[in-house]
């Protein structure tokens, strides 16, 4: 069967007064029906720009998708019309956003924000889209739900009004929901509290997710596979349970020695990967990570790795292999920039 | 709210008070009087004597300023039950030719260069003229500045967005000395459309300000100088409007509304031009008062019968009373504009809310 999203290609790239700034180089991957897809790396690293870039939300100029093919449901998104992507967006495909203080308007109420998409999308009059926003509200844990409707925004808590972005994006029964960061701005209970939401509403509506995160700790619980991107290319794409337990690229290898442990005997200290990711605009020749990689060898100065199959659905870019190799240096970051 | 608005009314009053007191002082430290007349025009001593005693000018400035605000009744009763106050004798001797029954009574005074007329005459015959005129002029202002800002917001650096800006400074560029003799030259002298001066609009008017808007000698009259008028509040309210949309576009609850599948049309109307229009309506508060108080170049170009030239030439003429009560009804006009600005946010914004 074919999957629900099959991302081929995807290159985004954005022209600015200081050059071309190449975002996203060429992405492919696929969600099936109902998986879950975890996205991680640094900020910066194409994670946002690429799933915008499905649903064309791209703000154009300067952004402009100059490659690659988005099949959902055996539709290439970039090539519809835009009265074609506006029927998909927001009704098959929702995103919730990262900082819910923000990405609610301040002047509308939440019922008007919510039940316009519903009377957009399901072509419910005032009265029917009302019933259903006050039962979304409940859906997502609004107490007292009828009531609340008619309050703004202010009115909320960072947390309420991400389950309230949550009740918007799931008003239309999505096929795919976008979750691009959406805990990043809340604090950790409130994170737990947002992902378990999320686990319930999955079982219950039975949605594909993408959820991108940079806290590969808190995606473990939720996806399926997981996609680790870098300089807007995918370096390692595996089944969730194989990436943590058998990465294969130098970068997933230092994000998870980043992360504190709790199976260790004797707390180690943290490692940080240093230095800082390529500058976009004068995208590196070769591998984008060899500025910071302890594995780097000759070839990975000019020549890019390629994506290729080196487990079950694991796939990682790079040309060697860490299972077996040694470091070739102590502090990349500090030689790269002596040469 | 109610609350609001009557504490921020009462709140007013010490100000307009002081700012009363400010004028009142103010113009008569300026050297020179109401009848000093230089040259040929020069009049009797004893002529300009019985003058300035009529209006009471040979008062210490105290009671001058009592007799404005409070009234030559209360003024003279003040003097005869304390009469050991410097000046009250003369103010006991005078008080009975009154010139005022007071301020706080509604009374402005009597005009000192325009014999036998009161202010309260002057601003009733050419307030509602300048009232009218105003209106016009921001309605322009609006209609035209308002779409301009948001299809230039919409079309960022496109030849639209360049050439509603090209109009925008230009409209900003000319004077309305230059604009309004064009627009007499170009429309009535030698098109024949409109008239070339004078006001159209008469007396009586609906609740004493808005005329019979369905008479065409009223828009004969109104539209050329309501177009001078306009023109340059329309590039103001272009460059504001866009400024603000531009902003708020790229706010990232406009992104949601993309995200929902909304139509552009609707994003922006619905989603961002409430917010972009605050601080367009901080503005339009006082720039419809400077406007509908009358514009002294414009009512003369066009021969208008308004307030604007009682604002100028009462200066030059020393004449106390008009100067310090047209400059109170602007300010009286300018809190009243205000108060209605922050209701108007409080609608716009329900963040902002006031107790």
């Amino acid at each position: 069967m074919a999957p629900l999203l099959d991302v081929n290609n995807l290159t985004t790239h954005f022209y600015t007064q200081d050059g071309v700034v190449k975002a996203v180089n060429g992405i492919s991957y696929s969600v099936d029906e109902g998986e879950t897809v975890g996205i991680v790396g640094e900020s910066g690293s194409g994670k946002s720009v690429g799933v915008m870039s499905l649903v064309r939300l791209i703000p154009t100029p300067p952004g402009k998708i100059v490659d690659g093919q988005v099949m959902f449901n055996g539709q290439d998104l970039l090539t519809l019309s835009k009265n074609e992507i506006r029927a998909i967006r927001g009704n098959k495909v929702a995103m919730i956003f990262q900082d819910p203080m923000t990405s609610l308007n301040p002047v509308l109420t939440i019922g008007r924000q919510i039940s316009e998409a519903v009377e957009l999308h399901l072509g419910m009059d005032k009265k029917q889209a009302r019933n259903r926003t006050i039962e979304l509200l409940e859906l997502v844990g609004i107490p007292s739900a009828a009531d609340r409707i008619d309050n703004y925004p202010h009115q909320f808590s960072g947390g309420m009004r991400q389950r309230v972005m949550i009740a918007m994006g799931l008003s239309c029964n999505p096929q795919l929901l976008i979750a691009d960061e959406p805990t990043t701005a809340l604090d950790v209970t409130i994170q737990a509290q947002i992902v378990d939401l999320v686990k319930r509403l999955r079982e219950e509506i039975g949605m594909a997710i993408i959820w991108i995160t940079h806290d590969l700790g808190l995606v473990a619980g939720l996806a399926q596979k997981m996609i680790v991107m870098y300089g807007g290319n995918i370096v390692e794409q595996a089944p969730v349970v194989d990436l943590y337990k058998n990465p294969r690229h130098p970068y997933t290898l230092g994000l998870l020695a980043s992360l504190p442990r709790l199976d260790e005997d004797r707390p180690k200290k943290l490692l940080s990967i240093e230095g800082l990711p390529p500058d976009l605009v004068n995208y590196p020749q070769g591998c984008p990570f060899y500025a910071r990689c302890n594995y780097r060898i000759d070839k990975c100065a000019d020549t890019p790795p390629q994506l290729k199959e080196v487990g079950v659905k694991h796939k990682v870019a790079c040309h060697v292999d860490v299972q077996t190799a040694k470091w070739t240096t102590e502090h990349p970051y500090e030689e790269f920039n002596l040469m | 709210m109610l609350a609001y608005i009557i504490r921020r009314i009462l709140w007013s009053i010490p100000v307009l008070l002081l700012l009363t007191l400010t004028v009142f002082l103010m113009m008569r430290s300026l050297p020179g009087g109401p009848f000093d007349f230089v040259g040929d025009k020069s009049l009797p001593k004893s002529v300009v004597e019985n003058l300035e005693r009529r209006h009471h000018l040979d008062w210490p400035l105290a009671w001058q300023f009592s007799s404005y605000v409070l009234g030559d009744g209360i003024t003279g009763g003040i003097c005869t039950g304390l009469s050991f106050l410097p000046g009250c004798e003369l103010v006991q001797a005078g008080a009975r030719i009154g010139v005022s029954e007071g301020l706080i009574f509604g009374d402005l005074g009597m005009a000192l260069k325009l014999r036998g007329r009161t202010v309260n005459e002057l601003v009733a015959e050419s307030l509602p003229i300048s009232f009218q005129l105003g209106m016009v002029s921001m309605a322009i202002a609006l209609i035209i500045g308002v779409p301009l800002g948001i299809m230039s917001a919409l079309r960022q650096n496109s030849w639209v967005d360049y050439s509603s800006s090209f109009i925008a400074v230009l409209g900003l560029s000319i004077p309305n000395m230059v604009l309004g003799p064009l627009l007499i030259w170009i429309f009535p002298l030698t098109l024949g459309l409109f008239a070339i001066a004078g006001w159209g609009a008469r007396p009586p008017f609906f609740l004493g300000f808005i005329p019979n808007i369905f008479d065409w000698e009223f828009w004969k009259h109104a539209i050329l100088p309501a177009i001078t008028l306009g023109t340059a509040f329309s590039a103001t309210i272009a460059r504001l409007t866009r400024a603000s949309l531009l902003q708020i576009i790229r706010e990232d609850y406009i992104r949601t509304a993309r995200a929902k599948g909304l139509r552009e049309q609707i994003v922006v109307v619905r989603h961002a031009l409430k917010n972009s229009l605050i601080p367009v309506i901080t503005v339009l508060g006082p720039l419809i008062v400077a406007v509908v108080t009358g514009t002294f170049v414009v009512e003369q170009i066009f021969g208008i019968p308004g307030m604007g030239k009682h604002f100028v030439t009462s200066i030059g003429n020393r004449d106390y009373t008009v100067i310090t009560s047209v400059t109170l009804i602007y300010s009286v006009l300018l809190v009243t504009g205000n108060l209605m600005v922050d209701i108007v946010y409080g609608w716009l914004d329900p963040r902002i809310r006031y107790s």
